[in-house]
């Protein structure tokens, strides 16, 4: 089960601004993965909004006791409680106030440690979600995607986009509910106290949010700037450092050090552009909010000692003007957030958008009644196989046909870029021929299940790739039917077994990225019982042997023949070397079959495959302009 | 009461970055007590009075910053309930208005002046700083660049790009952070706390004590927690690791992947790694869960302290063992000074943790400057002119130097040197090539005599010199070296192919083109030789790349050219298209060429065999074939006539491939 059922295989969308088809993508990011965990979310969200109320009470219960308690200036009341039941005694009033204090700031302990618990658990189960499915999407689309895009991108996405959701379930969503819920607990209290001058003051926090808008997009040109130039000089420098030898060889160490400090110039110049303007930024705002509480002092002082001034009617105690002035302070300090909120939410819905086009691409597709390949005997058949790259213009195989008996041995040679690999990719499903067909034992490689048929095949490529594990992990990849006899035997046949035995901890050493270093050819082998472990009646070496050194392909050889005595055996081979004693060789040029026969048979032809013979062994001089001129033009590779 | 001034604990859990090489396993780390300070001393002199100018600007406005709360407090007292009469020090009483509005509006224009002086003051302490804080790192980076691409080969085979990138980058931006962020984080928190000190001392020592009294008990929480914290990210990052490598290694090898048919297997595991970083994390935010409300609950204590004392002490007087009254409106003052305090206390533990970072980075950048060059030049070295191109080996023997990391393949090294008692000559235009098993120590011999590294015995001569008496300039500048990874910068090909020669016209670069048999390929793409090629440019295939290096060979034109293994990652027909355009170049130039693939020397005038370190054979390729030795089975091998190998050799490749990874 390696492909989805899928049948309008819509095309690859435009990588952009993701306002396509389903919407916005920050939506379609919590709609399609963060369903299962929706009561988290939302309790998280309430807890964390819920949490403001008692987070601004204390400047109000303060206001109170300036009132009430220490200069008398005003009646002693609490929002929400009836008169009635408040203590006289001004002893006793302080006494409730402070148990109030205490109340409340335990009240927003025990809140906000629910709500980080409860949204904390939610981020991590959404971004698993996302990461765990977005991940088997990817890996299931059509090999093509890898083609167009290398490792680093495809983890760019898996990674950093995947760790940007976090961002999004804090920075934005529960950092802006926060400051919202922080705008409308401080207006509820301020309404309560004194309406009027809340009112007038709601003024305030707009003009900031606004100021502080305009600077973000008056500054982001120069970040963008500054990114820029760091991404200019890290290329350097990394170019620098990986063509060390090159510097070292031509003497040019003064000049590249120059340049590097031309490139450093820059980015300081970039740097203090961007340092110089948020410098000042940041005073004008905090002036611009210094200002509001100054005038609120004004205001309010006026209209305590003197009665409403303006069109404002009634009274405001001093009591009432300090928390005023406290909550203008603190609702000022939160707006400066905005920016940061802002910018979450940009990265976010870029990232977004990146997982949505990700996995909206094609994977390979399978007939729903699709029946396995039981045991076949490895007879195939190409029949008038033509393909084009769906990257491409040209078609890279055009009218190939040819029948292999089960147990033939067939070698696939020719220039480079002719398209010999390609041949070998359809039969596994690679890829799909565009017209023509393919069949083994005479049925359609597109009516047999694709895990029937590529367990039919193993499939051995020029880089002998090992997953991080232990050897007999690697060999019995994927499959637990494989068991350690299998394991041992593929091994042996394989010219293994011996190099395993001698290891720290045989089969059961890691090896991979962070495992033992193994050699080219060592690699290899494992690759090779990897391929032969599940018993394949088809074998097929990709230029298997084509990174590997002359003796160690002598030695690769030697089981190949082996293994390829009762198997259907297909090698693609650059060396000529290695295909020398094939049952039939095919010569491949520009998509076509143009030569087949064994070696002394084609060599006796004296046409393209004697040619690249004459490369083999060095007889360079006898090699035709017509033949030289093809390569000088034409690499692809 | 308290804000979270920029939310920056509710960014939810921090997420690990790839940091600087773990500094355990570096060999090039300075043994300095105080690494910053010895890198300032460094560096930092230069642009010392920047840094001077920020202090002190930063001095200068520890008490004025913070006297907003107290002229409020104030204002409290003397405008809105009489305790006080009202009164500005400094100021004669007569300037002073007597009428309660009027105080109102010097108390508002007071607080507004000292913002906006005080702002103005912040600009420029940002200003100097950040100009200090940049030209120390452009300083740093630059001369720490410049070490290390003097220094030799030994330490680029030693170290990866990567590691080398992560100091130039990622050490020298830990610094600049330090100077920008984090030295200012420190000196606001100290700053803050000395300028609300001051006041509420100066106000009220006895009700100050009070007050205080929970700052250190956060200061400590913090720093309990942040251990702890430490710990847990520890094993965050660990799992996120691990995770990282287990996307990309099946990303890597998708079409394997694909081949088996172990999609449901690789999800299977790539679920699993996820999960355990979930639970790390889980981890952390449940840490976390009580970190955070315990800072806001003792902030909560302080505040209420401060609010229940200080009440009681306005109403009934000074209480216990206290002697000094207490106004409304100083507790006012205290009030707004307490509220603020629990963030900056906050903030101590990150900029431990920043300093342990920056120290880890000086540290490492140090000791790259320190790091001597293995290859020295002579005092008396002499310039190779007049060069003719007589190369030779006389009994040379070398092994690589023990490699400094902890994870290094098993080498050669291990088995004895990689060439040994190495002897021969090349007259001045002859072609020589080098041939051998793997692990023989071909591509050695080419890298003493440009001296990447130098011999352990015996001597290598350029036209009689021995290579050490030479400038290491002039000794590069005779040989051209071309290797089989052909490395281009990115940049156009004109400036690629005139690399190191001094002003080239066009013509000259397509003549060279045209002689490696490149030109054909080059005139088909977009901007002919001003196409950008590399990593943001046109992508080019190996050959193509080989033979633009060939033509910047040819425009140096060297007097000695040394081929290593240079056809070795080409396909045979491009294989076949540079020996054709060499093949003139070579013909009265010293050459030797060292290949794996013997159809690239069978036309040399010598042909030298090593095996094992030692000179086998020498003769032409008639000869060699004739003596039927090692060089005749390696031929065999060449052309597949498989089967027929001699067992003896067909074991010793058996051996020599079971044994791990050797360099050549």
């Amino acid at each position: 089960m390696g492909v989805s059922v899928d049948s309008d295989g819509a095309g690859d969308p435009v990588p952009g601004d993701g306002d396509e088809g389903s919407g916005h993508p920050v939506v379609w990011l919590f709609d399609e993965y963060a369903r299962p965990h929706w009561k988290q979310l939302v309790g998280g969200l309430t807890f964390t909004t819920v949490e403001q109320f008692p987070a601004r009470l204390p400047p109000v219960l303060i206001g109170l006791a300036i009132d009430a308690v220490l200069l008398g200036s005003g009646p002693f009341r609490l929002p929400l409680v009836p008169r009635a039941w408040l203590p006289t005694a001004m002893a006793d009033q302080l006494r409730l106030l402070l148990a109030l204090l205490c109340g409340s700031f335990a009240a927003v302990a025990l809140v906000n440690f629910f709500g980080r618990r409860v949204l904390g658990r939610f981020g991590q189960s959404f971004q698993h979600e996302i990461r765990t499915e977005v991940f088997d999407t990817v890996q299931r689309l059509e090999l093509d995607y890898f083609d167009e895009h290398d490792t680093g991108e495809v983890m760019s996405i898996l990674n950093d986009d995947v760790q940007e959701v976090q961002t999004l379930v804090f920075g934005v969503l529960a950092r802006g509910s926060n400051m919202t819920m922080t705008a409308v607990a401080t207006y509820a209290y301020m309404l309560w106290l004194n309406w009027q001058l809340a009112v007038v003051l709601a003024v305030v926090p707009f003009v900031l949010f606004g100021l502080s808008y305009w600077f973000s997009n008056w500054i982001e040109p120069r970040h963008q700037a500054v990114r820029e130039r760091v991404g200019d000089l890290n290329s350097r420098l990394n170019n620098n450092v990986d063509g060390v030898s090159v510097i070292k060889a031509f003497g040019t160490e003064s000049a590249e050090r120059d340049r590097v400090r031309t490139a450093s110039r820059d980015h300081r110049e970039a740097q203090w552009d961007a340092h110089w303007a948020g410098a000042t930024m940041d005073p004008v705002s905090r002036t611009v909010s210094q200002l509001g509480r100054v005038v609120t002092i004004v205001v309010g002082g006026i209209w305590v000692l003197t009665g409403p001034p303006l069109f404002f009617t009634g009274t405001l105690t001093p009591g009432a003007l300090f928390t005023f002035y406290m909550f203008v302070g603190s609702l000022l300090t939160s707006m400066q957030g905005i920016a940061r909120v802002v910018d979450g939410y940009q990265n976010g819905k870029a990232a977004a958008t990146r997982l949505r086009d990700i996995v909206a691409n094609d994977s390979v597709v399978e007939r729903s009644d699709a029946a396995d390949l039981d045991d076949p005997d490895g007879v195939v058949t190409y029949d008038d196989v033509t393909f084009t790259y769906p990257s491409r213009d040209e078609p890279t195989l055009e009218g190939v046909s040819f029948d292999v008996d089960a147990g033939d041995t067939v070698g696939i040679v020719g220039s480079t870029g002719a398209g010999k690999s390609t041949v070998l990719k359809l039969l596994v499903r690679f890829y799909d021929a565009d017209s023509g067909r393919i069949t083994v034992d005479g049925r359609d490689v597109r009516d047999v299940t694709v895990e029937s048929l590529r367990d039919s095949i193993g499939y051995v490529s020029q880089d002998p790739f090992l997953f991080y594990g232990t050897v007999r992990e690697n060999v019995a990849y994927a499959h637990p039917d494989v068991d350690d006899e299998t394991v041992v035997e593929a091994a042996k046949l394989a010219g293994a077994h011996e190099f395993v035995s001698e290891l720290p901890d045989e089969y059961d050493t890691q090896v991979g990225e962070r495992g033992v270093k193994l050699s080219g050819g060592q690699r290899q082998r494992i690759a090779i019982a990897r391929a032969i472990a599940r018993d394949p009646a088809i074998l097929v070496f990709d230029e298997a042997t084509s990174h590997v050194d002359n003796e160690t392909e002598v030695l690769i050889q030697r089981t190949l023949d082996e293994l390829a005595a009762d198997r259907t055996t297909f090698m693609v081979a650059h060396r000529l070397s290695t295909v020398r004693d094939a049952d039939h060789i095919f010569v491949v040029d520009d998509g076509e079959l143009v030569e087949r026969g064994t070696h002394e048979d084609l060599l006796a032809r004296d046409g393209l495959y004697a040619n690249l013979w004459h490369v083999q062994v060095g007889d360079v001089t006898a090699l035709p302009e017509s033949f030289l001129q093809r390569v000088r033009r034409g690499d692809t590779a | 009461m308290s804000d979270d001034p920029d939310g920056s604990s509710d960014d939810g859990p921090a997420d690990s970055d790839d940091g600087p090489v773990d500094s355990d396993d570096d060999p090039y780390r300075a043994d300095a007590r105080w690494p910053v300070l010895a890198l300032l001393r460094e560096y930092g002199r230069s642009h010392w009075h920047l840094a001077v100018a920020g202090l002190l600007l930063r001095l200068l406005w520890i008490v004025p910053g913070q006297a907003g709360p107290a002229l409020i407090g104030y204002a409290f007292d003397a405008v809105f309930s009489d305790a006080k009469q009202f009164r500005l020090p400094l100021v004669p009483q007569a300037w002073i208005p007597q009428t309660q509005l009027g105080q109102i509006w010097v108390v508002a224009g007071l607080l507004l002046a000292i913002s906006v002086v005080g702002q103005a003051v912040k600009w420029l302490r940002t200003l100097s700083w950040g100009a200090f804080a940049f030209r120390l790192q452009h300083d740093v980076r630059v001369e720490t660049y410049d070490t290390v691409q003097r220094l030799e080969m030994g330490f680029f085979d030693d170290h990866q790009t990567g590691e080398v990138m992560s100091i130039l980058n990622n050490d020298v931006d830990a610094m600049e952070n330090f100077f920008t962020s984090t030295i200012d984080d420190a000196m606001t928190i100290v700053a803050f706390m000395l300028g609300i000190s001051f006041y509420m001392v100066l106000l009220n020592w006895q009700f100050a004590l009070v007050a205080l009294s929970v700052a250190p008990v956060i200061a400590v929480a913090n720093y309990y927690f942040s251990g702890k914290i430490g710990e847990i990210y520890g094993a965050v990052r660990e799992a996120q690791g691990k995770l990282n490598a287990q996307l990309r290694n099946s990303i890597s090898g998708i079409s394997v992947v694909k081949a088996y048919t172990a999609e449901p297997f690789e999800r299977e595991r790539v679920e699993r790694s996820s999960q355990t970083v979930v639970d790390a994390f889980l981890d952390a935010i449940r840490l976390g869960s009580y970190h955070y409300p315990a800072m806001r609950a003792l902030t909560g204590v302080g505040l209420a302290l401060t609010f229940g004392v200080g009440g009681y002490w306005v109403m009934n007087g000074p209480p216990g063992p206290f002697t000094a009254s207490l106004t409304a409106g100083t507790l006012v003052t205290f009030l707004l000074y307490t509220q603020h305090m629990g963030w900056p206390l906050q903030d101590i533990a990150g900029v431990i943790e920043s300093y342990s970072s920056a120290s880890a980075s000086a540290e490492r950048l140090l000791g790259i400057q320190r790091a001597a060059p293995t290859v020295a030049e002579a005092e008396d070295a002499t310039e190779l002119t007049d060069v003719r191109g007589r190369v030779t080996y006389e009994a040379v023997t070398f092994s690589y130097p023990e490699s400094e990391r902890a994870d290094a393949p098993v080498t050669a090294t291990d088995a004895g040197p990689v060439v040994e008692d190495v002897s021969f000559d090349v007259d001045p235009g002859e072609t020589v090539g080098i041939v051998g098993p793997t692990g023989a120590g071909k591509s050695t011999l080419l890298k003493l005599l440009v001296r990447f590294y130098d011999v352990d015995r015996g001597r290598i001569r350029v036209d009689g010199h021995d290579v050490r008496d030479l400038t290491v300039d002039s000794l590069r500048d005779a040989v051209g070296f071309i290797s089989q990874d052909p490395f281009l910068f990115s940049g156009t090909i004109r400036e690629n192919v005139s690399y190191g020669t001094a002003a080239v016209d066009a013509e000259t670069v397509w003549d060279a083109l045209e002689r490696a048999e490149a030109a054909s390929f080059v005139e088909d793409l977009p901007d002919g030789i001003d196409t950008t090629i590399g990593e943001r440019g046109v992508k080019l295939s190996g050959g193509q790349r080989q033979r633009i290096c060939l033509a910047r060979v040819m425009i140096h034109d060297p007097e000695i050219l040394v081929l290593d293994e240079a056809t070795s990652h080409v396909d045979n027909e491009t294989e076949a298209l540079i020996q054709r355009s060499i093949e003139s170049v070579v013909a009265d130039r010293t050459t030797l060429v060292v290949a794996h693939r013997l159809s690239t020397v069978k036309d040399a005038d010598r042909i030298v065999v090593l095996d094992d370190g030692r000179v086998a054979e020498q003769g032409s390729h008639a000869d060699l074939l004739d003596r039927n030795g090692l060089y005749a089975t390696l031929w065999q091998v060449q052309v597949g006539e498989v089967q027929s190998l001699p067992p003896a050799f067909v074991d010793r490749i058996e051996r020599r491939a079971d044994a791990l990874d050797t360099d050549d």
